[in-house]
């Protein structure tokens, strides 16, 4: 039996939004972490998406220096590190119309694999924790909460490498050594964020900062006993 | 002899050099410059469709978030209510017309949707789609602004006898409420100045908008209750427990 056409259609708009939202995943997140960080007063995400600038920074000059000594080691050497990427629209970096000419390591994988490491190794470091098992629903939920995140970041990181690899956006080589380097960063940037051992300004996941006692507050909330 | 011309190599080396590693920052400046202004352009033409992206993603990578979820099927709702509305005033009035019905954001810079066909309009899409006009009053891309200031304005109207215990957050959220505002109005101007819509056309589309957030968070809250919306994740106070006698007591003190 033939599909409708209105459900092909819907279909159709479904899926081109899905595509458009993978595509441009590390800038959605960057540019959602920023406004959604501000307009929720969730310093954290703020916090990470200055870290993605950053990232962006640092892999624009380790771009730069190392498309300078790649060459030397030959056209194979350069083949299995880079995917050239001419310019005006492309499927590979929709949100940017500026010519690549060495892209190793991966812009999009090193950001992308430095936001959901930060969420993942936040979540890794909160599921350590012991709970207080007293408050058994509470540590409950915490737990269903980290394990989630674990589990939606580790395979969205999954699927975006195998994705970007069958797109042919970035080569193979590529995409582990920026997956790398983006998590290393993600670890580094999320200790140097909990400088102060409290995980206040670097649990993405909110959890510490709601059950901090607000400290910087005057007026704390009296509850008068049964 | 030797020595000054191993000097005029050497130097002549080290010159090379730093006009190497001048002209590699050159480049990287360059590329860095025309990146962040095309990243920014990219950013403002589809900021609506990023922010539902954003928060839908957000909702699971951390670990199911109610108030981010109800936040984007806010934006949702809104757009698609937006897209019904403006196709009906189009229907009556062919002068609200616009090209980009069945392809959207596809080739319109202004329509704030993702390129490719706009999901806010399924009703024109799978109703007539061959065609190639759609409405454009009110706007998506203002209407969800609209949309995102009234949310985070209901927050201090919902929350408000938590707020009244914590006077920073209280102090807080309506620094952010105003600044959410100045943001939605200064694209609004944005809008007007680069001719994506008229004045009268962000000023209802916002309004639109805000009234819709306040529908949307009134029937979650019914619904669903408080801590749907609770994006500043604040310790919600319950007046009285299942049996309704009071949570706390007070000592008394003669005691």
């Amino acid at each position: 039996m033939p599909v409708p056409l209105s459900i092909r259609t819907a279909d159709l708009i479904i899926w081109e939004f899905a595509l458009n939202s993978l595509q441009n995943f590390p800038f959605t997140m960057s540019v959602s972490f920023m406004i959604l960080g501000i307009i929720f007063f969730q310093p954290t995400w703020s916090l990470i998406s200055l870290g993605v600038l950053m990232v962006f920074f640092l892999n624009t000059i380790l771009q730069s220096i190392l498309g300078k000594f790649a060459p030397m080691l030959g056209d194979d050497f350069v083949a299995a590190l880079s995917v050239p990427i001419e310019a005006g629209v492309n499927t590979c970096y929709p949100y940017s119309g500026t010519a690549r000419p060495f892209t190793f390591p991966s812009e999009w994988m090193t950001e992308t694999a430095f936001i959901l490491c930060f969420i993942i190794y936040n979540s890794w470091i909160l599921m350590k924790k012991k709970g207080n098992t007293s408050l058994f629903e509470a540590y409950q939920r915490r737990m269903s909460r980290t394990q989630i995140s674990l589990l939606a970041s580790g395979v969205l990181l999954a699927a975006f490498m195998a994705i970007r690899y069958q797109m042919g956006c970035d080569t193979g080589v590529s995409i582990f050594i920026s997956t790398a380097f983006g998590a290393g960063l993600a670890v580094g940037y999320w200790h140097i964020l909990d400088v102060c051992n409290t995980q206040l300004n670097s649990d993405v996941l909110g959890i510490t900062r709601n059950m901090a006692p607000m400290t910087a507050d005057p007026e704390q909330t009296i509850v008068c006993t049964a | 002899m030797a020595d000054f011309a191993r000097f005029a190599v050497g130097e002549m080396a080290q010159r090379g050099q730093r006009i190497g590693v001048i002209q590699m920052l050159e480049e990287n400046a360059k590329f860095i410059y025309e990146e962040a202004r095309g990243q920014a352009r990219y950013g403002f033409r589809t900021l609506p469709d990023l922010l539902l992206s954003g928060s839908l993603f957000l909702t699971f990578v951390l670990g199911w978030q109610p108030a981010l979820a109800s936040f984007a099927a806010g934006i949702i709702t809104t757009g698609l209510t937006q897209g019904l509305l403006s196709d009906m005033i189009k229907r009556q009035r062919p002068v609200f017309e616009k090209a980009g019905g069945v392809l959207g954001g596809g080739a319109d810079k202004c329509s704030g949707h993702f390129p490719g066909t706009a999901w806010s309009r399924p009703w024109l899409v799978m109703g007539h789609a061959d065609e190639l006009v759609g409405g454009s009053v009110p706007s998506y891309y203002m209407t969800v602004m609209g949309y995102i200031f009234g949310f985070v304005s209901t927050q201090e109207y919902m929350f408000k006898d938590e707020l009244s215990m914590r006077p920073q957050t209280s102090s807080w959220l309506r620094v952010f409420t105003i600044t959410t505002g100045i943001l939605v109005a200064a694209l609004g101007i944005i809008r007007f100045v680069t001719d994506c819509e008229p004045w009268w056309s962000v000023i209802l589309s916002i309004l639109l908008g805000i009234i819709l957030a306040f529908i949307f968070v009134s029937l979650i809250v019914a619904v669903l209750g408080r801590r749907q919306i609770n994006v500043l994740h604040l310790p919600l106070l319950e007046k009285r427990i299942p049996d309704s006698k009071p949570i706390y007591v007070c000592a008394d003190k003669n005691q």
